[in-house]
């Protein structure tokens, strides 16, 4: 039954995540293409001056990416089921309902967390081909708190999609935009290690919210 | 549905963290004003404070003791700030007191330099560019690498992207018989190439040393400064002053503060004649000229200023400027009896901060509370006493999130 819950969240967001992955990738290799650019026209001598010297973000084309991947992968995973409240159909299914949500949002999670490392990974790597272990370390503390707004995005756009009421679901999206602009505060690399526990936590919790919606739909509020 | 009670209360806690912070921060941008200080600047002339208000009033010119001035009063009572001026309007003084002004000498005593905490308090790359402090040519050029100083001290070189085992081993084996410790405990120096001078780091090794750095002729120059302070250092700050007299300004944990001045191959700290100030609250800036130094040192409480004899830093006169009144310290203290911020003046890390305004703010949670006991509709009194005294701990923020995050109770709730 897993599988078949699985295959059926696989077959709704399947072009979505294609082309996430693509934009992702597209982005990425734009990137690179930028820092080689500099690299011929000014020098690494330069490059890893003005790093050094003016905090320069070496994937400024990664700040949104994740929050929206992370809206269009929940959106396209979730709208369906509150089209016609499909979803009373999946609740029953023969599996504890928790286990059916889980399941479920377990699915979305690694999706998007599968993205995030995966371009996290593929990016810090690149760059260390070009630049010292200190610059790359600074990158991914630029990257970071961008990757877990994706996370954030995702489950709060599943509580804002699963919510039955329309006014209850501006409210959500209201107090989701507070929280999420937690992550795109401007600052310096590294400047957001002090508080990333605090947003970890945070992304963690968040994946609780929707059984707060889904209960809502449960007990047939409108 | 298992757990839902505590889903509920964890949304309602994050609501209201966003609260107390979100709500904040829309009436900090609608009402506050940043503190507008008059400039202050020591009179070499009337040996007193005078100052230039901002804020369009008619008079602005005016001293620490209230004498107004005009225009030509105020610019010729400074004429080390304003020689330019009046040395071509021919209002130029030939001396002052005694001393017989030389343009090209008061040109190279002039120097501003500002502090502000969150130089200090920011994140570190750990890299640093060592330039050649004697340069072939008269600007600085490029090094080709860059290196690290913590637990030993490495070059890398930047083509390559790999160490430089050669210049590193030489540079490592010169601080270790320097008698520098590692790992290094802090290391600033100004890494821009855009300044005229070098004068390499000053970093501070594991038992509180404090050591320069810099490469003369491609060989690393080492040198233990053998200063003693008041308290160990915290801080340096490179500046590169047309003299030459100091390297910089060094601050000690204790807040007092010192020039580290260059002393024919050593290094002498001289202690400015201020009063110990905040270095991770609390801004400096200092405007220096041939005769006096004006230091102005800005708290949250005000502005200490002090006149400071160029050649001794022993200070002549001090004054205190109160700060100005905000808009939005005023509604603080009247709606938020605490709310939060991430982002604060005083450092470039994004961190959360509680902060606690006055407790006549509590008169807001009162009304808050009495609000929430009314404003739920047809609740049972449980639920009425949860959310007033839900408003009372946390005000505004708390009665928002409970608007915000509505009770399964209202939706009747059957458990599985």
């Amino acid at each position: 039954m897993y599988q078949a819950i699985i295959y059926k969240e696989w077959i709704k967001t399947r072009k979505a995540l294609g082309l996430t992955v693509f934009v992702f990738a597209a982005a990425g290799v734009y990137s690179f293409m930028k820092i080689g650019e500099s690299v011929r026209s000014s020098g690494l001598v330069s490059m890893w001056e003005t790093a050094l010297q003016k905090d320069m973000s070496m994937f400024p084309y990664f700040e949104y990416l994740p929050l929206f991947a992370g809206i269009l992968l929940a959106i396209t995973q979730y709208a369906p089921e509150l089209q016609f409240k499909r979803l009373k159909l999946t609740l029953h299914l023969p599996l504890p309902e928790s286990k059916i949500q889980q399941t479920m949002l377990g699915y979305g999670f690694m999706a998007v967390l599968l993205l995030v490392c995966l371009a996290m990974g593929s990016l810090l790597c690149g760059l260390r081909l070009y630049f010292p272990r200190e610059i790359v370390s600074a990158s991914f503390w630029n990257l970071l708190p961008w990757f877990l707004a994706g996370l954030a995005s995702y489950a709060i756009t599943s509580w804002v999609c699963l919510e039955p009421q329309w006014k209850q679901r501006i409210l959500n999206i209201v107090a989701g935009l507070a929280l999420l602009s937690l992550f795109f505060i401007g600052a310096k690399s590294g400047a957001y290690s002090p508080i990333t526990p605090y947003l970890t936590a945070f992304v963690e919790a968040s994946f609780f919210f929707s059984i707060y919606s889904i209960t809502r739909f449960k007990e047939g509020i409108q | 549905m298992k757990g839902k009670q505590i889903v509920f209360v964890l949304i309602l806690i994050f609501v209201t963290v966003a609260g107390l912070w979100g709500i904040p921060e829309l009436v900090k941008t609608a009402t506050y004003t940043k503190a507008r200080y008059p400039f202050v600047y020591f009179s070499s002339i009337q040996k007193k404070f005078l100052m230039r208000e901002s804020d369009g009033r008619k008079e602005p010119y005016h001293d620490d003791e209230g004498k107004i001035y005009s225009e030509k009063e105020y610019d010729s009572s400074l004429p080390l700030l304003n020689y330019r001026q009046l040395t071509v309007n021919g209002e130029m003084p030939e001396k002052i007191d005694s001393l017989v002004l030389d343009p090209r000498e008061i040109r190279v005593k002039q120097m501003t330099f500002r502090y502000s905490p969150s130089e200090k308090n920011t994140p570190e790359t750990g890299l640093y560019i060592m330039y050649e402090s004697l340069p072939k040519k008269a600007k600085l050029e490029s090094p080709g690498d860059v290196f690290r100083l913590k637990e030993s001290i490495e070059f890398i070189d930047a083509e390559s992207n790999t160490v430089n085992a050669e210049k590193s081993e030489l540079f490592q084996s010169a601080l270790l018989k320097a008698g520098f410790v590692f790992p290094a405990q802090w290391t600033y120096g100004n890494l821009s190439i855009r300044k005229p001078y070098d004068e390499g780091y000053f970093s501070l090794d594991a038992e509180g040393k404090l050591f320069h750095v810099k490469m003369v002729n491609g060989r690393p120059y080492v040198r233990n400064t053998q200063i003693a302070l008041l308290a160990e250092p915290a801080f340096f700050s490179m500046l590169e002053v047309a003299d030459k007299r100091f390297y910089g300004f060094l601050f000690d944990k204790k807040g007092n503060s010192y020039i580290l001045e260059a002393d024919d191959g050593k290094y002498k700290p001289v202690q400015l004649d201020i009063a110990p100030f905040d270095i991770d609250r609390d801004e400096i800036m200092i405007m220096g000229n041939l005769m006096y130094w004006t230091v102005s040192v800005q708290s949250d409480s005000g502005k200490n200023i002090y006149a400071l004899e160029t050649e001794s830093l022993k200070q002549l006169r001090s004054t205190f400027l109160e700060a100005p009144a905000n808009r939005w310290h005023n509604f603080a203290s009247w709606l938020f009896p605490v709310y939060l911020d991430f982002k604060a003046t005083n450092t470039e890390y994004i961190a959360p901060n509680l902060h606690f305004t006055h407790f006549h703010a509590l008169t807001a949670n009162l009304i808050s509370a009495i609000i929430a006991i009314f404003a739920f509709g047809n609740v049972k009194m449980g639920r009425r006493i949860f959310n007033s005294i839900y408003s009372l701990v946390f005000g505004i923020a708390g009665l928002a999130s409970l608007f915000f995050v509505p009770f399964f109770e209202k939706i009747r709730i059957k458990d599985n």
